[in-house]
């Protein structure tokens, strides 16, 4: 991401200069302010003898609860409302003609975009934290007990941020992007929302430790949902200008959708983990089906996962159910170490390449799948176990590692989709 | 400078722009006259490399807009005929966030800003807001835009549309003045006065297909069409008929005694209109003033039209 946006400089100059930013920002003070005030008398009465630890535990209860929930929602619906209005809005104004023939990177206006709606939540994130100082100093909530819900809001951000700038690039209207947008933020704030006050009553001794497995999980599943998003908003940018575009879902991306799914509904319901991970790798051949396609006239290289769609389905469930054993079994002695996050990256990478070298070398992706599968398979026995908690870290990794990359090459080898000629 | 070599683009059953062969040299300035919907913006956009070729290619300084499209940006400056300003910045900011778009270094933009708005007169507007300006000067700021990053090639599509006289005298002393720094200028209308007096090249698209191409007397000379000629006489109008009779290349002439003029239809060359001209005055016609008629274009573009779309 290149500090020197334009994209994100306009913004700077122009939405937020005017009176009607600071309106906003003093409405949106006022409104958490609000719910603090309501949090700290729902809790008890306002006694100023009884300050620091006497207010805990309803007020912190509260607090947690529902004004970073409250936060979270703010945050989302500011980030939706500017994101909405990105592409739309320029398309609206019929900016957008000149924003492409003078912008040589694709990605550089996707970032743009996404990080313009961003900007929008910086100082709104920083208005509440004076909040956060005095829940601190007044109630006794202390920062790492809210610190893990506190982790959803960048998420939540992010993924509402990335939603509504691919809703505004799909609309044909402001108005369009703008519903379409909403619709998708409302889940992933209700979402948000839910996690973090189902994670507060997790049921156990210490709920300092507890939530935070939860919340990580739930975090960078949405994280992992987001960067998927970013890839295929970079596609779409890509094929910008007929107007049309004949885009297929990446299988990956659907991939974490349903991993995830999978996921929560293994945690709900209890099934047995190796279960999980065997339906995961079921759906490898559904995945393989769906298809992808090539990014253009750029020679690809077996490294660049990206670029080869299909053949990263399959790659992508291997890293799951890699990380999965990685992070839970009984390791191979020969093989463990006692530290399952970069257990599990080691893990993760291996197979994602060795999916994407079958993939090229045998030029088959159903083969290249079935032998990836294989060495899925292998890694489960060596490994000897799963753990369903694994598959979110796994598609944070695997999204950020594929955005990263397709970034890069972006940058360096971008070339229009192959000319029909 | 730019070579469009087959360039075609089509739309399902329809068919845009089918085959369009062309050569312009640097310094050219290369009218594209066509009705509206021939193809001149599916044509632009396709050179601004907004639009992927069916098939065909085009050429800016050798390069590709089908396999270096993020070169090409470099080498042209496009302005398209409907163009969106942001509102909300100012006239500085706006050349500024074209200028980070184009990559140039930052240490850079501000020169060049306050080059090009002297160039587009528009330095006294430097922080005004872009809403506040008219639409010529918003005109002015558009192509302002395209040529920050000092492309050889500019691509105008339709630049005139919607502005007064005044606003139309002004694009065209700036295009001139372009003109003279050496770019190379693609400019598209269909109002053809506009392009008269500025364009080197003339090309007239009619329903995708390029009817006719070249410098106005090329095509002439090709499509053995008529140059007009309007002549302004305060005496002597009635000798220019049986001065012209017989003569070769004379077609029609009209005269106008009202207005104190006349028109003169011939299939001339430009060198044969001072021997026409000379006749005249030495037959005792008091010629105060003699143009070519700025119809001419709209002649040729009628003649070789027949008011078809793509």
């Amino acid at each position: 991401m290149r500090l020197d946006n334009p994209i994100i400089t306009r913004e700077l100059r122009g939405s937020l200069r005017g009176n009607r930013a600071i309106w906003a920002y003093t409405g949106y003070a006022l409104a958490l302010g609000a719910v603090f005030a309501w949090a700290w008398t729902s809790a008890r009465p306002v006694d100023i003898d009884a300050l620091l630890g006497n207010a805990r535990p309803a007020f912190a209860s509260t607090f947690v609860g529902y004004w970073v929930t409250s936060q979270v929602l703010l945050l989302v619906a500011a980030v939706t409302l500017r994101g909405a209005g990105s592409f739309a809005r320029e398309r609206e104004q019929q900016a957008l003609d000149s924003l492409y023939a003078a912008q040589r990177n694709p990605s550089g206006v996707i970032f743009g975009q996404v990080g313009a709606a961003l900007v929008a939540a910086v100082p709104l994130f920083i208005l509440g934290l004076p909040f956060y100082a005095a829940a601190w100093l007044l109630g006794g909530v202390y920062p790492s007990e809210y610190a893990a819900v506190l982790a959803l809001l960048p998420v939540c951000v992010l993924l509402a941020a990335v939603a509504a700038v691919g809703c505004s690039l799909y609309a044909r209207t402001t108005g369009q992007a703008l519903v379409l947008a909403c619709g998708v933020s409302l889940l992933i704030g209700l979402g948000g929302a839910i996690v973090s006050i189902a994670a507060q009553h997790t049921p156990t001794e210490s709920p300092s430790r507890s939530y935070l497995p939860v919340v990580l999980w739930a975090a960078l599943a949405l994280l992992g949902v987001a960067l998927a998003w970013a890839d295929i908003l970079g596609r779409r940018i890509a094929l910008t200008t007929d107007g049309t575009v004949a885009w297929r879902p990446r299988a990956w991306w659907l991939l974490a959708v349903i991993t995830i799914a999978i996921a929560m509904r293994s945690r709900s319901m209890e099934l047995v983990e190796p279960l999980v991970v065997l339906g995961g790798l079921g759906l490898v051949a559904l995945m393989v089906l769906l298809g992808g396609e090539d990014l253009g006239r750029t020679p690809t290289r077996w490294w660049q996962i990206w670029r080869h769609a299909p053949a990263s389905a399959p790659a992508f469930l291997v890293v799951l159910a890699g990380v999965a054993a990685a992070l839970s079994g009984p390791m191979f002695d020969g093989l463990h170490w006692p530290h399952p996050i970069p257990n599990s990256l080691i893990v993760a990478l291996a197979c994602v390449l060795w999916g994407q070298w079958l993939h090229l070398v045998l030029g088959r992706q159903t083969t290249a799948a079935l032998l990836t599968g294989a060495g899925a398979l292998f890694l489960l026995i060596i490994y000897g176990g799963t753990g369903a908690a694994a598959f979110p870290i796994a598609a944070a990794v695997c999204g950020g590692l594929l955005l990263g990359l397709r970034v890069y090459t972006d940058r360096q080898t971008s070339a229009p989709p192959a000319n029909p000629r | 400078m730019l070579d469009l070599v087959g360039l075609t683009k089509v739309y399902g059953d329809l068919t845009a722009v089918s085959d369009l062969n062309l050569h312009l040299d640097p310094g050219d300035v290369f009218g594209f006259i066509g009705p509206n919907g021939a193809g001149k913006t599916t044509t632009i956009k396709m050179l601004a490399t907004l639009l992927r070729p069916t098939a065909g290619d085009a050429l800016v300084n050798g390069v590709s807009i089908v396999t270096q499209p993020e070169q090409v940006r470099g080498l042209i400056g496009y302005m398209p005929d409907t163009f969106g300003v942001y509102d909300d910045v100012k006239v500085w900011e706006y050349l500024d966030f074209f200028a980070a778009a184009y990559r140039l270094p930052r240490e850079r933009r501000g020169p060049v800003i306050e080059e090009v708005l002297e160039l587009t007169d528009l330095t006294s507007k430097r922080e005004a807001f872009v809403e506040e300006l008219s639409r010529g000067m918003k005109q002015r700021l558009c192509l302002a835009k395209t040529l920050l990053h000092d492309p050889p090639l500019l691509l105008l599509d339709e630049p005139a549309s919607g502005l007064d006289p005044r606003a139309r005298l002004e694009l065209r002393d700036l295009l001139r003045g372009l003109q003279r720094s050496g770019k190379t200028i693609f400019i598209s209308s269909h109002i053809l006065s506009e392009l008269a007096d500025v364009c080197t090249k003339v090309g007239i698209i009619e329903a995708g297909r390029l009817v006719a191409a070249g410098t106005t007397e090329e095509i002439i000379a090709a499509a053995g069409l008529t140059r007009t000629l309007a002549i302004t006489a305060t005496a002597g109008l009635e000798l220019i008929e049986p001065l012209l009779a017989g003569r070769h290349g004379v077609q029609d002439v009209v005269v106008d005694f009202a207005a104190h003029t006349a028109r003169i239809g011939f299939a001339g060359t430009l060198d044969d209109v001072p021997d026409l001209l000379l006749t005249l005055l030495q037959g005792g016609v008091k010629v105060t003033g003699a143009v070519e008629g700025a119809s001419d274009l709209e002649g040729l573009f009628l003649r070789l039209t027949r008011g078809q779309v793509a």
